[in-house]
């Protein structure tokens, strides 16, 4: 056994945190190997953003121990981020700028050489249907565009531990085949993709390892297949009884009836 | 005052439902339309809170009231009425076209009628009288407010008999106004590519500010008294061409009674104007105006005009190589230049602080021109003067307002890649972006203003400028290093509270007059030097142990 697999990559101990009075996270204990596609689904609210935003360095404010490839997150939040790639759910970017400025822009914070920038953008942005548009501002581009141009600019470094809040958002079936093509040979080459999503269907199919979190706990935690043997036969039922209520046909007849008046 | 004006537009309901237009769906669009303009920050008014911006609409109409109360100074300063007619009306529709262009732009390619008003059952017709209705409103709004004080005015001053007069001129000017709005929109579309029309907007808009306090500043230092009293606006036929004389020559022609060819001609032109004017933006110009504003509302980003590329060679070329040369490291030198493009093509931020590059002469010239005498005299006296000191230090506005707007971006939330990312010191990025704010526009205008103060007041100049511009760098990097802790356009525009500006403001002004005046007195005494010198060394050293007190770990020798 090589010391990858004995020595989880992601350590997080009793993490509690909150925003003033409302609690978010309420203990969670998980340990990540390296090379694995963990899929963290939860209902809107359950923390999911959060508990990735806290993995990225990004917020330090909580409670409990938090490790990435080591390194204390809440003490050393920039060697963190020096070995991640995140890419932020919805978020915004600077639109007056073009893509490769944008990319440099990233690269340089990473301290990259700038030929290495401008050869990877390039090359990262033709794979994506983006080359003929990388010296036009971002302002011009549609949601999916955008959306490209954000993973790139999680993935230009060559991060070791890739973060990615709901990555496919805005983006169109052939687009979100060839991510799900990249995070699959990104997890072959040894890399940790922390993988964040509501939309269970994609995650059932990437995933190693699906992570079920609501109400700022761990719900269920294992292979698809394990967790379908729990549970229901889908994901989507499984969400739904450990999460919400599970009469829904009902509630979709209470909601049918506010027409008859 | 919107449920009056929507009750007024229902006595034309019988009319307006021969148009094939549903009165119900009309009444509902244009109150929310309304309802939004009190609610929209405007021109003068651009910071605002979410939430609280109501009455945008009363401030503006407030705002034209005063226009329309200022300009009435012109009757008191001339002679003769109908040249000040000419001027009064020259000044509306300046303001109002400009008002029109810069504010009003917004709405009429407000693209979101095209996603909520389009997929409901709302006929075209209604969508089209309902906007051609709300800009009449607005504009009717705006001209009551402004025509209010003239309209008293008139019937005091000359009689009540003569308001029809007064009315017939606000309208005509209203429409001629419009009418050159229109025209303005048409070549724009036609000159500028679809993509970059809110650009050119954007330049309106700075160009609107200079004008505005252009106008307050130095139109009552230059213009004399002497001559504004005699002034005869319609003696150069030069003028005839301009439709406020025509409106002007009105005046004389139906309330003085001078019937001479020349007011009769020009009298018939402000009649069958407005009757053209309508008829051109009814036919020509409403063809492929609303197609192309339609593109224009959809971010240009139709295949059948492709975005142009931003160039990459010329100018970025330059601020790359400047960039080498003056920072220090690889992080400050990307901020550099990103901070180089993004003053460069943020309008919001060009919009805030492109004018007050014009605010520096305009205000000089205002102060420099204060006193007794004809113009002449005056300028004499400037020249003889040692006040180019003066314009030294107002050239310290160059260096703090990018500095304090810099921090602030429409965009504010795009600043997450700086915390995403691994950067170590938040002060290199700032560092590389003051490196950059100085290089793009402190040093450029202030280059101008030496050289025309070079050309004024000869080589003496140019030890004043030297030691005035190291003073300035000095009190940039002083406030930069005390008041502006923010990343470069990390913070939204919401919260920039108009106490944190005005404390800059103050404080710059302060420090420049400070400095100024010590830098003054070193003209005239040479011993005051050791003085000077005193206080620009102990700012030095207020400045250092600060940076000495922020001795990192790193920096440590062991």
């Amino acid at each position: 056994m090589d010391e990858l697999n004995t020595q989880p990559i992601i350590t997080i101990k009793n993490l509690f945190k909150s925003y003033g009075s409302k609690q978010v996270l309420k203990g969670i204990d998980l340990d990540i190997n390296a090379g694995q596609i963990i899929g963290y689904i939860g209902p809107n609210g359950a923390g999911k953003s959060t508990t990735v935003r806290i993995l990225a360095g990004l917020d330090n404010q909580f409670k409990g121990e938090v490790y990435v490839n080591g390194i204390n997150v809440q003490e050393q939040p920039l060697e963190v981020k020096k070995m991640i790639g995140y890419v932020p759910e919805n978020a915004e970017l600077y639109e007056v700028l073009t893509p490769m400025e944008f990319l440099t822009l990233i690269g340089r914070l990473h301290h990259m050489p700038d030929e290495q920038i401008e050869t990877r953008a390039t090359q990262m942005l033709q794979f994506f249907g983006l080359g003929e548009h990388k010296d036009e501002r971002i302002d011009t581009f549609s949601k999916g565009m955008r959306q490209k141009t954000l993973l790139i600019s999680g993935l230009l470094h060559d991060p070791q531990i890739i973060f990615l809040d709901e990555p496919l958002s805005g983006l169109d079936a052939n687009a979100v085949i060839m991510v799900k093509e990249i995070i699959d040979r990104l997890a072959q080459q040894g890399k940790t993709i922390f993988y964040c999503s509501h939309m269970m269907d994609t995650v059932e199919k990437v995933s190693d390892r699906i992570i079920l979190i609501g109400g700022g706990k761990i719900l269920a935690d294992g292979t698809f297949e394990e967790l379908k043997k729990q549970e229901g036969d889908t994901l989507e039922q499984l969400f739904s009884q450990l999460t919400g209520e599970t009469d829904y046909s009902n509630l979709a007849d209470d909601f049918l009836n506010t027409f008859k008046d | 005052m919107n449920r009056l004006l929507i009750s007024l537009i229902k006595i034309f309901y019988p009319l307006i439902r021969n148009w094939n237009v549903n009165t119900d769906h009309l009444e509902i669009i244009l109150d929310a339309k309304l309802k939004m303009d009190g609610r929209r920050p405007s021109m003068f008014n651009q910071r605002y809170n979410k939430g609280d911006a109501k009455g945008q609409d009363w401030l503006s109409m407030a705002l034209f009231f005063f226009f329309g109360l200022m300009f009435l100074a012109l009757f008191a300063a001339i002679d003769d009425k109908v040249s000040a007619f000419v001027l009064y009306f020259s000044g509306w529709m300046v303001v109002l076209a400009m008002t029109l262009i810069s504010d009003f732009t917004e709405v009429l390619i407000d693209p979101r009628d095209n996603y909520i008003l389009l997929p409901r059952p709302v006929n075209d017709s209604t969508i089209t009288v309902a906007r051609v209705l709300h800009i009449l409103l607005y504009v009717s709004k705006l001209s009551f407010a402004f025509a209010l004080p003239g309209f008293v005015f008139v019937a005091i001053y000359f009689g009540i008999t003569y308001l029809p007069v007064f009315i017939l001129q606000v309208l005509i000017s209203i429409v001629l106004t419009i009418f050159l709005v229109n025209l303005v929109y048409l070549i724009l579309l036609r000159v500028v590519p679809t993509k970059y029309f809110k650009e050119a907007i954007n330049y309106f808009q700075i160009a609107f500010t200079i004008l505005i306090f252009g106008v307050y500043y130095l139109l009552p230092r230059i213009v004399e008294k002497s001559v504004i009293e005699n002034i005869n606006v319609m003696d150069a036929p030069v003028t005839w061409l301009l439709p406020p004389v025509w409106i002007g020559s009105l005046w004389a022609t139906l309330a003085e009674w001078q019937i001479s060819p020349k007011s009769l001609g020009l009298s018939l032109f402000a009649i069958t104007s407005p009757v053209l004017a309508l008829y051109a933006i009814s036919t020509y110009f409403a063809k492929d105006f609303n197609q192309r504003m339609f593109s224009i509302s959809q971010g240009g980003s139709s295949n059948s005009d492709k975005p142009k590329k931003v160039r990459t060679n010329e100018k970025s070329a330059l601020s790359t190589w400047l960039a080498l040369k003056l920072t220090s490291n690889r992080i400050e030198k990307a901020a550099f230049e990103w901070t180089w493009k993004m003053m460069q093509r943020s309008r919001d931020f060009k919009l805030r602080v492109y004018p007050s590059i014009a605010f520096v002469p305009f205000f000089f010239v205002y102060l420099g021109l204060q006193g007794d005498g004809t113009l002449a005299e005056r300028l004499s006296q400037m020249q003889e003067g040692n006040q180019y000191i003066v314009l030294i230090y107002l050239c310290l506005i160059l260096l703090t307002n990018p500095l304090t707007m810099s921090s602030f971006s429409g965009q504010s939330d795009a600043a997450w890649m700086f915390y995403a990312n691994p950067v170590n010191r938040p002060g290199t990025i700032m560092l590389g972006a003051f490196k950059a704010m100085i290089i793009l526009f402190f040093l450029p205008a202030y280059l101008f203003m030496f050289l025309v103060a070079l050309s004024v007041w000869g080589p003496q100049v140019i030890d004043d400028f030297m030691f005035g511009a190291v003073n300035i760098l000095l009190i940039g990097m002083f406030l930069a290093s005390f008041q502006n802790k923010r990343l470069p356009f990390s913070a939204s525009w919401e919260i920039q509270k108009k106490g944190d500006s005005v404390a800059v403001g103050l404080m710059t002004m302060v420090l420049a007059g400070v400095l100024g005046s010590l830098h003054y007195f070193l003209l005239i005494d040479k011993t005051l030097i050791i003085i000077g010198l005193t206080i620009l060394s102990a700012l030095l050293f207020l400045v250092m142990m600060r940076n000495y007190r922020q001795t990192p770990w790193s920096k440590l020798n062991y």
